[in-house]
């Protein structure tokens, strides 16, 4: 029930109503159908639906360190390429990847971080 | 560092596959009882294999101390969210962990090294001997084979046991059903089906798979000692999972067993594949779909139970000559509730598969093993299962039984009965006697043919039940000493010619002659 309401003030949200109206239409919507103790819970989806689509809206690219990012220009251009992605992104540093780079945008990634390729390399020969 | 393992890293370096292909992942937003709701994953298709991310932000000397790839299977796909089963530790699922996809169906890798090893529905071996190389990903799941593609059942599958060869006779290709309360040996008469194919010539021996659905790790520990003292490890695979395992894992065992059988039965071998038990595997996809929020139905089994055993029975098949000719026979098995046929499960199995095997608790605590109720057990397939000696020897022993059965009932109320009758009683028990079996010893279809025949042409005349299984055991003895000729003849030609039926009733003859003290003389 609560995942309906919050659907629904999502996409009332994404389509431009004004916030102000849309959380007033709900608070008038719970007290007729009696469920305003959903309220919190609703709220509490709302914002995780919220957060999810907007880490989705945006790329994400994981290197080693600054150095790094630079070396590999190339590299991540052509990874934004390949997942059709917007040329800006959120660059991040991560010292656990050892090197490569990881490229995540809505529900795609490119991961060709050397950390992963180990990992791979030591389960096969210890399977 | 030793040269073997160099080589093999050195070998794994050459082949690992760091391509920079884009993968679709997906973000868990719940987790709980071994399923994952996560969003995204918009192309995932229904049974498809995903992997949990769970060494995403650790360092590497962490990400390799962690467990080994955690595998999901994708169940639900629902309006936004896909909903999948997680098989392995579900204690190792976040909420945000990133889960992707491997655009592949669930598939278990066979080749000829599974034969003689332990492993799990998904092809990981379990028994401590390293790991098995595939030659084939087998998929778990797969459309049964067309009518036209398969062939009638005409090649006998020997249990070793005399009641089930003689009366219920079971094909290659067949699905047999093995029902029963708990503890009146359901088990008992696979595991001695199992045994008996090392009597088979090895050309023409059946593959078998043992799939444990549930069982206890004892029993199957017991089970697979028993089958490796007996030497039938060597061509038995076991598919184990036990009772503590999650229930998706139970689900796919048979599945899975189903799909190894596949894999030989497509190179033209015969596969004999026994599913302990069904009703285990009924209450696991019960637990699964509940907790993948399915609606639930009679006694709150999802709507499609039926569906789940008849598409994993209908896989047992013999194929034509085209295709090799090639066969996988099922028994599956099913515990009743105080012999309740009627119940949901086993009526659904009962429609199902081509026959029935009862085992009644009754007769197994009046001393009768295996405790087989002849009389409502059937084999569909019939005696097309059955060499032409058996064949010709098992006619009488049905009539025989079936005439005891109804006497027997009458017997209780007659006070006086005439000589006919006393003496179909007497032998109706006699051939009670001879169909009793002990547990793991079961006999080749030669034996059972020589066995029955001499009891048919009287070698339990003049003699007291209680003296049956001494005076069979003893005549066994005496063809296998004195006239070896006629096992050889019966196992090779596999019928009774007149030259050995003259042979045998000159040996009974003897056989009476020599043994006089077992006829009161």
């Amino acid at each position: 029930m609560k995942e309906h309401y919050a659907s629904a003030v999502v996409e009332l949200l994404q389509a431009g109503t004004k916030p102000a109206d849309v959380f007033r239409g709900l608070d008038q919507t719970l007290a007729a159908h009696s469920h305003s103790k959903l309220k919190s819970a609703i709220l509490r989806s709302v914002e995780r639906k919220m957060s999810r689509l907007q880490s989705h809206a945006k790329t994400t690219v994981t290197v080693v360190s600054e150095e790094a990012a630079k070396k590999q220009k190339a590299e991540i251009t052509k990874a934004l390429t390949l997942l059709e992605a917007e040329p800006e992104y959120e660059l991040s540093i991560d010292e656990a990847v050892i090197g490569g780079l990881l490229v995540e945008s809505a529900h795609r990634r490119l991961d060709t971080t050397y950390r992963s390729a180990l990992v791979k390399l030591y389960r096969n020969i210890t399977k | 560092m030793s040269t073997t393992i160099i080589d093999k890293i050195k070998k794994e370096i050459e082949s690992l596959d760091i391509t920079s292909i884009p993968e679709e992942v997906g973000v868990v937003t719940a987790a709980s009882d071994g399923i994952a709701e996560i969003d995204g994953l918009k192309d995932a298709e229904m049974m498809e294999m995903v992997i949990f991310e769970d060494t995403d932000g650790l360092s590497l000397e962490e990400a390799i101390k962690s467990d080994d790839t955690l595998y999901g299977l994708i169940l639900n796909l629902e309006e936004d969210t896909v909903k999948v089963v997680v098989l392995g530790g579900a204690a190792r699922v976040r909420e945000g962990m990133r889960v992707r996809r491997t655009k592949k169906l669930l598939s278990i890798p066979v080749s000829e090294d599974i034969v003689g090893r332990v492993v799990n529905p998904l092809g990981e071996t379990i028994d401590g001997k390293g790991a098995i190389e595939g030659k084939a990903d087998m998929p778990i799941e797969r459309v049964a084979y067309g009518v036209m593609e398969r062939s009638g059942v005409n090649e006998p599958v020997h249990t070793g046991i005399k009641a089930i060869d003689s009366m219920i006779p079971i094909g290659r290709g067949q699905r047999e059903l093995i029902i029963g309360d708990r503890q009146t040996g359901k088990t008992t008469i696979a595991i001695d089906t199992i045994i008996n194919q090392k009597y088979e010539p090895k050309e023409k021996r059946p593959i078998c798979i043992y799939v444990a659905i549930g069982q206890k790790r004892s029993k199957t520990v017991s089970l697979m000692a028993k089958l490796e003292a007996a030497g039938a490890m060597e061509y038995t695979t076991i598919v184990a999972t036990s009772a503590s395992e999650a229930s998706p894992m139970l689900f796919l065992a048979p599945f899975a067993g189903a799909a190894i059988g596949e894999y030989f039965m497509q190179q033209g071998k015969d596969v004999l594949v026994v599913f302990d038990d069904l009703s285990k595997h009924a209450v696991a996809y019960r637990q699964m779909s509940l907790l993948l929020r399915r609606p639930p139905g009679r006694e709150a089994y999802p709507g499609d139970i039926f569906y789940l055993h008849s598409r994993l029975l209908e896989r047992s098949a013999k194929l034509s000559a085209e295709l090799g000719g090639g066969s996988i026979t099922a028994l599956p098995i099913i515990e009743t509730q105080e012999g309740d046929v009627s119940a949901y499960i086993p009526t659904n199995v009962i429609s199902i598969t081509d026959g029935q095997i009862f085992l009644e608790g009754d007769l197994f605590n009046k001393g009768i093993r295996p405790a087989l109720n002849v009389g409502i057990s059937v084999s569909r397939v019939g005696s097309s299962a059955q060499t032409k000696a058996m064949k010709k020897v098992s006619g009488k022993i049905r009539l025989e039984l079936a005439q005891f059965r109804e006497l027997e009932a009458f017997m209780q109320f007659a006070s006086d009965l005439d000589e006919e009758t006393k003496a179909r009683l007497d032998s109706g028990r006699k051939y009670v006697e001879l169909l009793k079996q002990k547990q793991n010893d079961p006999m080749p279809f030669y034996k059972q043919v020589v066995s029955i025949y001499a009891a048919n042409n009287g070698i339990f005349d003049g003699t007291e039940a209680e003296n049956v299984h001494a005076i069979e055991e003893t005549w066994l003895g005496f063809i296998e000493r004195d006239r070896k000729d006629i096992f050889d003849a019966i196992e090779t030609g596999r019928e009774l010619t007149d030259e050995l039926v003259a042979k045998l009733d000159t040996a009974i003859a003897d056989f009476k002659e020599a043994h006089s003290s077992y006829y009161g003389s």
